[in-house]
């Protein structure tokens, strides 16, 4: 009898949590009933804000506001890492189920251009009135073959960022502009401070771009569009780049071998990078402006940082992080996903929420954290637009071949240029 | 091999030297982790990391518990994990006694080949067709769908860790129960279960801790923040260009603590479990 009792009380337990554990809502409808005549429309919209911050609490009040003016649309927001969104997306794509708009990185434009993805905005962008307020040479990013694919939503523009006293200390009165005189402090600075000059990621996936730049300021790019429309790396086809992008990778021995970046940091990632140069470990990095809120939590180790204008080969250069606002095909609501797109592009939008890094041309913050970096706008390079998963982890690899293997710079660069020409193939947008 | 007196104290101290140094090697990211959830801010991002807190803190307890969504995210998955766990072990016990008992017969020996083929094929791989289901059957954003991807990647290896038991039940002891008139499913619950509790203990707490940390179809499957599980919600915490490692700190000793407490109180079935299978006899 006992047993039969369990028995029941088993049977219960697991309906229980069954029901308690599964009566969660089901997905938000996208479309409703009718008010003031208009579609009840909801716009899923996925983000990657820092919960809890300054920006998350302005951004939820401006969403508010929006959906005070606009009573038929409601913004469903799902916050994210990027992380969790990329493989996220990848698998709602792919069943045919994306959000309405999302954030992403610049590396996936191609990836979702190329999936058919991305809706085509160019007769909603033609008629914007502010659209002549977006900075050309980021808009040029986020175009394909004339039609406008995603939009920026803010910049991350890379500047050289340095500890002034640290740098006064080794009797320097301003940064290095080119690579000879960084890699000519990098011992005077180890010496007076006891720091090493300068700091790299060999991970993650800052290291690609910060490849990318320094390719970039030796003036050549990992891929080429082609007559064709197709792409390809040409170093290997013209030993002009292949000596510049030797050159590269002879910076990248140079500087762990003269000890101008600390022995570890061949490893780093984005987060070693930015907290040992918060906490004053190292004298100088390349970074983006979000250092500024490093500021608050070291507020005097950061006291002395100033910005300027990254050192450079035989051209000056820096990566433009442009952070698009894609909005997807399959939106069943294009009017309305535009509403709100163009809304987070709108001056009253960046210059409450990004009034540093905004990618409009008339939202520009006096402070060295606004001009300092959107002044170095038009020497920004972006990646190319092809998918480029495969091609950033063979940057990555072409770091760890040269500074942990390491591999000779010409072996690495010719390693990297064959990976890269594989992985276009792989993606049928090699160019023959 | 006879020891001396000396080389038997030599020999403790070496074991318990190797015994320490391999405790201070786990424990450490634990202790690590425990002390940075304690630590304000500045001292977390100090240049010179330490193990002494000078001014402890709950602050970063306080955040991840009244300012964040943890305790939804904690409840969550407990649902999740406690249901998957019980439908998992209620089909593992059927199918494990199959296995143990109808070996014999092609249609068992071909589902047990099937199940062991199905632990080969990693989880990634059926992320986009389970999502593609999912969507189809408008599971997207419930438990439910978690519960069954759950459920299905735990079953094949519950079902054979139950059946390593149920091998060594004897088969005469069922035999006596069929002769006085017991129904199959009877003999199960009134003879098989009963003896096997440590087992099931071992089998339930494998499969809960499973679901307890499962992180990628946690993410996939789940939009609405209010049925988000731990660990998709534990990563916010890592934002877009700073990571808040006290709250994430603080959140992650918060989500070890039931699991801590269960093994505490079952870890002498789970070693009997464990070991029950391994012997036939």
């Amino acid at each position: 009898m006992k047993k039969k009792y369990l028995f029941t009380l088993f049977i219960c337990a697991i309906s229980f949590f069954v029901l308690i554990g599964c009566s969660s809502k089901s997905k938000s409808a996208s479309s409703g009933g009718e008010g003031d005549g208009k579609e009840q429309v909801t716009l899923d919209y996925w983000a990657s804000w820092n919960p809890g911050s300054v920006e998350e609490e302005k951004t939820l009040a401006k969403i508010k506001k929006f959906e005070e003016e606009h009573p038929n649309i409601k913004i469903n927001v799902e916050l994210l890492t990027f992380d969790m969104m990329h493989d996220k997306l990848i698998a709602s794509i792919s069943a045919g189920n994306p959000p309405d708009i999302s954030w992403g990185l610049s590396e996936w434009f191609g990836e979702l251009n190329r999936m058919g993805a991305l809706l085509d905005l160019t007769p909603y962008y033609n008629e914007w009135s502010d659209k002549g307020k977006l900075n050309q040479n980021v808009m040029d990013s986020l175009t394909v073959d004339g039609k406008v694919k995603a939009l920026p939503q803010y910049l991350g523009i890379r500047a050289l960022l340095y500890h002034e006293d640290m740098l006064k200390e080794a009797g320097y009165d301003a940064p290095p502009e080119t690579w000879d005189e960084l890699l000519e402090m990098g011992p005077k600075i180890k010496e007076a401070t006891g720091k090493e000059a300068f700091g790299i990621t060999g991970t993650t996936v800052r290291s690609s771009q910060e490849l990318l730049m320094y390719l970039a300021q030796s003036d050549v790019s990992i891929a080429q569009k082609m007559d064709d429309g197709n792409f390809k790396n040409t170093w290997a086809d013209n030993p002009e780049e292949m000596k510049r992008a030797t050159e590269t990778f002879q910076f990248y021995k140079d500087l762990l071998n003269e000890g101008a970046i600390p022995e570890d940091s061949k490893t780093w990632g984005w987060q070693e990078l930015d907290t040992n140069f918060a906490i004053g470990k190292y004298a100088m990095n390349v970074d983006g402006s979000w250092m500024k809120d490093r500021e608050a939590e070291n507020p005097d180790e950061m006291a002395d940082v100033k910005i300027a204008p990254p050192p450079y080969n035989t051209k000056p250069a820096t990566f433009l992080e442009v952070s698009p606002l894609y909005v997807y095909g399959a939106t069943e609501h294009p009017k309305e996903a535009w509403e709100f797109a163009s809304y987070i592009l709108s001056e009253e939008w960046q210059s409450d929420i990004r009034p540093t890094n905004s990618p409009r041309t008339d939202v520009v913050s006096d402070s060295q954290w606004g001009e300092g970096f959107t002044s170095l706008t038009d020497t920004g390079v972006v990646f190319p637009e092809v998918p480029l998963g495969g091609i950033t982890q063979a940057m990555q690899d072409s770091i760890a071949r040269l500074l942990l293997k390491g591999e000779d710079p010409q072996d690495v660069a010719e390693w990297l240029s064959k990976a890269i020409n594989e992985d276009l193939k792989k993606n049928g947008i090699l160019s023959e | 091999m006879i020891l001396n007196k000396r080389q038997r104290f030599w020999t403790k101290i070496v074991t318990y030297a190797v015994l320490l140094f391999f405790a201070v090697y786990c424990l450490f990211p634990f202790i690590w982790m425990t002390v940075t959830a304690l630590k304000p801010i500045d001292e977390i991002r100090s240049s010179k990391p330490s193990f002494l807190i000078d001014s402890p803190t709950l602050e970063n307890f306080k955040n991840v518990l009244f300012n964040t969504g943890f305790l939804t995210f904690f409840k969550n998955s407990l649902i999740v994990s406690v249901a998957a766990t019980i439908i998992t072990l209620l089909i593992s016990i059927f199918a494990g006694y199959a296995l143990s008992r109808f070996m014999r017969f092609k249609g068992i020996k071909a589902t047990g080949g099937a199940m062991s083929l199905s632990q080969m094929v990693p989880p990634v791989l059926l992320l986009i067709p389970l999502y593609v289901l999912m969507q189809q059957y408008n599971l997207l954003n419930t438990h439910y769908s978690l519960i069954l991807a759950y459920t299905t990647f735990m079953v094949p290896l519950c079902t054979f860790m139950l059946k390593g038991f149920f091998d060594s039940v004897p088969y005469e002891m069922e035999e006596a129960a069929e002769i006085d008139g017991c129904s199959r499913v009877r003999i199960i619950f009134q003879i098989v279960l009963p003896i096997s509790i440590p087992s099931l203990l071992a089998t339930s707490l494998f499969a809960f801790v499973n679901s307890w940390n499962e992180y990628m179809f946690g993410f996939v499957f789940i939009n609405d923040e209010a049925q988000r599980t731990l660990t998709p919600g534990i990563t916010l915490f890592k934002g877009l260009y700073t990571t808040d490692w006290g709250s994430i700190m603080s959140a992650s000793v918060l989500a070890v603590i039931p699991i801590a407490v269960i093994f505490m109180y079952l870890q002498k079935y789970l070693i009997e479990g464990m070991a029950a299978g391994s012997v036939k006899g």
